[in-house]
């Protein structure tokens, strides 16, 4: 009996559990991933601060704003608590005295003022009467030194209570205005510009519809264009003047949180945007945004602070040489709240780690920054003694600069070739220049030419292995950091070969003493071998290998080899060509002696012959000797051979290489029994030679009280050491008492 | 038989897996960004990447709760009858509260809450700490001789003092400022709402407030005069006829790290 409640259960239970797997796999590839995001690795900061920060004033002073002028003096106002709006700036290297520009900004603490520096260092300051009327005014300074020439205040507002003004300088030293202003029962923001010549614009709202705004901020691109950016409701707002009129847009967009206190610069092209996000109680990040159109369109939101804890008041500030743009805020992410500073590179769209600036009692709160040529300063009021007082931190910036990295032969460790490709990459910028230079560090003098990313650098020849290729990218004109790669160039075989007659004295190994001459001409063989001496330390690789006809591969070890080797050919004696072929390690292949000739060596096995029916040889020393050196006289010689000569143009009868010789102490003494002595001479049917009567025989270092008669046996030598089978022989030569003995143990000592 | 027993289990499965799908849709259409979710607006082109995340310090010692505070009571022998009283405790109601703030740019009010049994000053409106007085009154507007007494505690804050005759033309202010303030810490002030604006009617260079400490501040306001006493102490006495009634409260700037409690109003005698 089946039962089909068991088998349908399981085929479903079954069906069940596969779907349920199918769908937590689906559940997986569509939620939201819920790891944390993946930030982008620290990038290194171009501002160098200072080691301490400078309190700039010393009485109860609030919201402060600072600008650096092209001198990179700092020149701050900020609200005293008496009401007074006070002008200082360091132009004699810190702060000295104060202007008062105002009276009147009492009523609350919260005026923003504003400062900014235009062409030909002109200041322009604006402020709010608070309690006073309440309206907008402007003044321009005139620097001279660390004296300011102010002009008449200017009534911006129209009237109507206002606050929060702030103004930007333009190129044309025309400043641009923003301030908040109650005509309609809401605070609505406004602009108006105030022209170089001192004439006003008229009063234009990026905005209107009647509704809460705060915190207007304004910059000037270099087409002229005003570019404001502000609080509305609870949103930022972004306004452009352009073709007659203001077109807005929201920018921060986060329906249900409260986005506040906005800040806005610009390169002259792009511009950036930050403002404090409300996430929740106690809980405000620090957000970003860029538009590289103009403001038309926008990136994506960032958090340059997005921790648990309280972050407001952005500052940004652009740096022409540094090429950032630099943003300040006040932070307690860690213990007090404390400036924090950050740094964008819009280049590479890569921002710095945050650094906490200060690290003072107290609150740190309101900070301004603010760049010169050179110089990064921000301002804040903080309480570290009780009363707030303005602060003001230098850094130094430096200019920016764009490094890379250079990688040769795609990061090989060696090449073949004589050009080796160079492969540039910039570390996230855009260079367009660059140096290279081989072997030689970078210099000033070494060669701007355009950047290219890839390119076949020829190697020069030289006798290095190891070639170094130093590179720097430069942008506008500033050199980054220099980097370099190196590469083992080995385009050829760099070798010694040499093939000797195998019976050459000193040399290891020896061949087996066969009773003939152990001397010779280097190319001549009586044997069917060769000495084959192949070193090439100097080559760059190494060299592997080697081979020759007859001879297949052969290893060649710590770049030498040195052995015996068998001749190619026949067994018939004669001339043996033939090249020897080497290779290292990076498979370069070289024929020796050359590509287009061979080593020689003659096979000679055949003794030369001594005439002694037609002449009569002989060979003459000293009848008396008082010392061991005597010289001998050889007359009469005609040697042939039917190999040695030819190759040399000797005379027929001249065909041997030299002399083989041998002392004995008794006139008749069997050839076997004598130790011979080869003996280099220059062939000739006479000649002279001076020898060593003591070679030879025995006597080691016991040389005294062998005088005595002596008698020197000759053979002659051709070139493979083959011996004549004839002797000569001398008369007696007695060496007298008292003999002197040489310095040398050479049996030859001139020829 | 079998197969209609079997038929209950399968169809419970089919439903449950079905569910399960339809949950994961509907999970799956959930973003993390609600405005981006509502707008629907075409992702940027330019993409920056997030910067490197915040760091973080030691973890914070829990903020020390404030020891109990003083009592309420009233060194003028001749406070009558408790118009109003309130320790805060068991209770996180403000709804009989106003907050009157010293500016009149604001979007929304500042922030006072109940959190612990005492009054707290949280910040301005936005939740961000702003520089400008804020008060929170309570009472009748026809309230006009009597004495408001409160302990206060600061662990931060620029100053702190009570509000008495707060009325739509303004109110008459104590204010203590810290020890470290530069100039007068001791300051009657009357706020004039029409201008935004604080005329100081007197003032003293007493001792200022030290953080983390419990004082004891009382405003009596009696015909023209006003006398304002600090743990008991006269400090501080003018006559100003502008305000002749008006409600009590506190008073601090709308930067938080400020407590309340033990607030109490008690009438005075007519002075004529």
């Amino acid at each position: 009996m089946v039962n089909y409640r068991t088998m349908l259960t399981r085929r479903h239970r079954l069906v069940a559990v596969g779907m349920a797997l199918l769908l937590i796999v689906t559940l997986v590839m569509v939620m939201p991933a819920a790891v944390p995001a993946v930030h982008a690795q620290p990038y290194p900061a171009t501002i160098e601060w200072e080691d301490d920060p400078q309190r700039a004033n010393n009485e109860d002073s609030f919201h402060p704003w600072i600008a650096v002028d092209g001198n990179d003096n700092s020149h701050i106002i900020y609200v005293a608590d008496n009401g007074r709006l006070r002008y200082m700036n360091d132009v004699d290297g810190s702060f000295g005295g104060t202007q008062e520009l105002a009276r009147g900004l009492d009523g609350n603490r919260d005026p923003y003022v504003a400062i900014d520096v235009g062409p030909n260092n002109l200041l322009h300051v604006v402020y709010v009467s608070v309690g006073s009327g309440n309206d907008v005014y402007y003044r321009r300074g005139t620097p001279d030194g660390a004296n300011v020439s102010w002009g008449n205040a200017i009534q911006l507002s129209g009237g109507s209570k206002s606050f929060a003004a702030h103004v930007s300088a333009d190129n044309s030293g025309d400043a641009h205005v923003v301030w908040i202003e109650n005509r309609c029962g809401e605070y609505e923001v406004f602009h108006r510009e105030v022209f170089a010549e001192g004439n006003v614009s008229g009063i234009t709202s990026p905005i209107g519809g009647c509704r809460f705004h705060n915190r207007p901020q304004v910059t000037v691109t270099d087409d002229g264009k005003a570019h404001a950016v502000f609080q509305r409701d609870r949103e930022v707002y972004y306004a452009r003047y352009d073709q007659g009129g203001w077109i807005h847009q929201n920018l921060s967009n986060t329906s249900g949180r409260n986005s506040l206190n906005p800040t806005i610069t610009t390169d002259g092209e792009d511009l950036y945007v930050a403002w404090g996000e409300g996430i929740a109680t106690g809980n405000h990040d620090v957000l970003f945004r860029r538009s590289t159109d103009g403001g038309d369109n926008w990136s994506n939101t960032v958090a340059m602070s997005d921790g648990p804890e309280f972050a407001s008041f952005p500052n940004l500030t652009w740096s022409e040489s540094a090429q950032r743009a630099y943003i300040v805020w006040s932070d307690n992410a860690v213990n007090n709240r404390e400036i924090w500073v950050r740094e964008f590179d819009p280049s590479n769209a890569r921002t710095t780690e945050a650094d906490k600036l200060t690290n003072l009692n107290d609150e740190s709160t309101l900070p301004v920054i603010a760049a010169g040529p050179t110089r990064v300063d921000t301002a804040w009021q903080d309480k570290v003694d009780g009363p707030r007082r303005v602060y003001r931190w230098r850094g130094t910036t430096e200019e920016s600069t764009c490094n890379g990295a250079l990688i040769l032969e795609g990061g090989a460790e060696s090449t073949r070739n004589t050009s080796v490709t160079a492969a540039i990459t910039p570390d996230n910028c855009q260079p367009d220049q660059m140096k290279l230079s081989v072997d030689e560090p970078i210099t000033e003098d070494t060669q701007l030419q355009p950047y290219q990313a890839s390119l076949a650098l020829p190697i020069p020849s030289d006798d290095v292995c190891e070639r170094t290729v130093y590179g720097q990218l430069f942008v506008n004109g500033r050199g980054g950091d220099v980097f370099s790669d190196s590469i083992v160039v080995d385009p050829a075989v760099t070798a010694q070969v040499s093939v000797r007659n195998p019976y050459l004295p000193g040399q290891t190994p020896a061949l087996t003493n066969d009773g003939r001459a152990q001397d010779g001409a280097l190319n001549y063989t009586r044997v069917r071998q060769a000495r084959l001496n192949i070193s090439g330390s100097s080559d760059c690789s190494g060299l592997r290998a080697f081979s020759m006809p007859g001879i297949s591969t052969q290893t060649i070890t710590n770049n030498v080899y040195r052995d015996f080797v068998r001749l190619p050919g026949n067994e018939a004696q004669g001339e043996k060509t033939f090249q020897v072929t080497v290779t290292d390690g990076l498979d370069n292949r070289a024929s020796f002696p050359s590509a287009g000739t061979s080593f020689s060596m003659i096979y000679d096995t055949t003794a030369p012959i001594l005439d002694t029916e037609a002449f009569s040889p002989t060979v003459t020393g000293p009848v008396s000797a008082t010392s061991i050196l005597v010289d001998l006289s050889f007359a009469e010689i005609a040697v042939e051979d039917n190999l040695y000569g030819r190759a040399e143009n000797l005379p027929v009868d001249q065909s041997f290489w030299g002399i083989w010789v041998a002392n004995s102490r008794t006139p008749d003494v069997e050839d076997s029994e004598l130790n011979w002595t080869a003996v280099r001479v220059q062939p000739g049917t006479s000649f002279t030679a001076e020898w060593n009567l003591f070679n030879g025989l025995g006597y080691g270092a016991n040389l005294t009280n062998r005088e005595g008669a002596y008698y020197v046996h000759v053979k002659f030598l051709d070139g493979a050491g083959n011996p004549s089978v004839e002797t000569i022989r001398s008369e007696v030569i007695n060496l007298q008492p008292g003999y002197s003995l040489i310095q040398t143990s050479l049996p030859l000592v001139r020829r | 038989m079998n197969q209609v027993i079997s038929t209950k289990p399968r169809t419970v499965l089919y439903v449950f897996v079905v569910a399960l799908f339809s949950a994961a849709m509907l999970l799956s259409s959930c973003g993390t960004d609600g405005a981006a979710q509502a707008e629907q607006a075409p992702p940027p082109e330019d993409i920056i990447p997030d910067p490197p995340p915040m760091p973080t310090g030691e973890p914070r010692a829990p903020t020390p709760t404030p020891p109990p505070a003083p009592s309420a009571e009233t060194s003028l022998a001749d406070a009558s009858a408790t118009l109003a009283t309130t320790d805060f405790e068991g209770t996180t109601d403000l709804s009989t509260w106003e907050v009157v703030d010293g500016t009149d740019l604001v979007r929304e009010p500042s922030i006072w809450e109940i959190q612990d049994g005492r009054l707290s000053q949280i910040s301005d409106g936005d939740g961000i700490p702003s520089m400008y007085p804020t008060a929170l009154v309570t009472g009748e507007t026809d309230w006009s001789n009597y004495v408001v007494t409160s302990a206060v505690y600061a662990t931060g804050n620029d100053e702190v003092g009570l509000v008495v005759r707060a009325n739509d033309t303004g109110y008459y202010v104590f204010r203590l400022l810290p020890a470290t303030s530069g100039g007068p810490t001791r300051i009657l002030s009357r706020y004039d709402a029409a201008a935004v604006d604080y005329e100081d009617l007197a003032t003293s260079d007493g001792d200022g407030y030290e953080l983390e400490r419990w004082y004891t501040l009382q405003v009596a306001v009696q015909g023209d005069q006003i006398r304002a006493f600090v743990d008991g102490e006269l400090v501080l006495e003018t006559s100003d006829a502008t305000l002749k009634q008006g409600r009590a409260g506190v008073y601090g700037f709308a930067l938080g790290d400020l407590q309340f409690d033990n607030f109490t109003v008690q009438a005075l005698p007519d002075t004529q």
